[in-house]
């Protein structure tokens, strides 16, 4: 598996496992696009000082009972989610590597993907 | 430390508390080097930019806030300062950052949090490079 050039030294972190799980995630596209599944770092390119662990990976969430209460809550809270859309993928192996990063929520994993894949095509729009 | 943080309107910031995270910390407290502190939201988004409001608060209304005392609406709209800075963040890297003042009760409510929403302290994550006893709590009776 090869990651990105960007990377920061130990990342993903050594205790980060492969992925495997179902996960959601907010996102802008329906179906969701490449742009959906950009790091903070990649997405705002040179306005970082350096990559780091948390800004190469993004979030994902995985307890599907806790979903609609937690995304209910960003949206109304953070005017920049709040046009997004719920998205559901099944995540393999090869699409790179989670850790769990419990946040305000118990279920929030990072997730770091490899070159290449294309993790678009196993999520899907769930609701609006 | 996020981009925001180091911008010449707002002085060089280190962020305090993280009370929503998503790829990024998206609602968070800040201090810049002379003490003043700021409540950040990233409030709109577009095809260019990633709008970002930021308020400057005192320690005691900071305090408020993170005790589920004002709503989070009103932390923005009824602010101390009657302006808010308004921080475009461009998606491409060529182009640079604009920085702009409104005034606190005119900004766009699909910007703000909805009326109605308050912070939760349990559920507040401090920064580690942070000592928040010595700076935020200050105050609290």
């Amino acid at each position: 598996m090869q990651w990105p050039d960007y990377y920061p030294e130990d990342c993903p972190p050594k205790d980060a496992k492969p992925a495997i799980e179902t996960v959601y995630r907010l996102v802008k596209h329906e179906p969701p696009q490449a742009e959906d599944f950009l790091s903070s770092w990649e997405e705002f390119l040179g306005r970082f000082p350096e990559p780091t662990i948390k800004n190469s990976g993004i979030s994902v969430y995985t307890d599907p009972e806790d979903i609609p209460r937690l995304f209910d809550r960003l949206k109304n809270r953070i005017g920049h989610l709040r046009n997004r859309k719920t998205a559901k993928g099944k995540l393999n192996p090869t699409l790179g590597r989670i850790q769990h990063t419990p946040s305000h929520e118990n279920s929030h994993h990072t997730w770091w993907k490899p070159i290449g894949v294309e993790p678009w095509f196993v999520f899907e729009v769930i609701n609006e | 430390m996020v981009y925001l943080l180091d911008i010449p309107e707002l002085g060089k910031l280190e962020i305090v508390e993280v009370y929503e995270y998503y790829d990024q910390p998206v609602l968070y407290s800040c201090q810049n080097a002379s003490g003043q502190l700021y409540l950040v939201v990233a409030a709109a988004e577009d095809e260019k930019y990633l709008t970002w409001l930021c308020t400057a608060v005192s320690t005691n209304r900071l305090n408020q806030i993170r005790s589920g005392f004002i709503d989070l609406q009103d932390a923005f709209t009824k602010s101390e300062n009657p302006y808010t800075v308004q921080v475009k963040v461009p998606y491409d890297e060529n182009t640079s950052v604009m920085t702009d003042y409104i005034r606190s009760n005119q900004i766009p409510e699909d910007m703000l949090p909805m009326s109605g929403e308050y912070l939760e302290p349990e559920n507040i994550i401090v920064s580690k490079d942070f000592n928040v006893e010595k700076t935020v709590k200050i105050g609290i009776q």
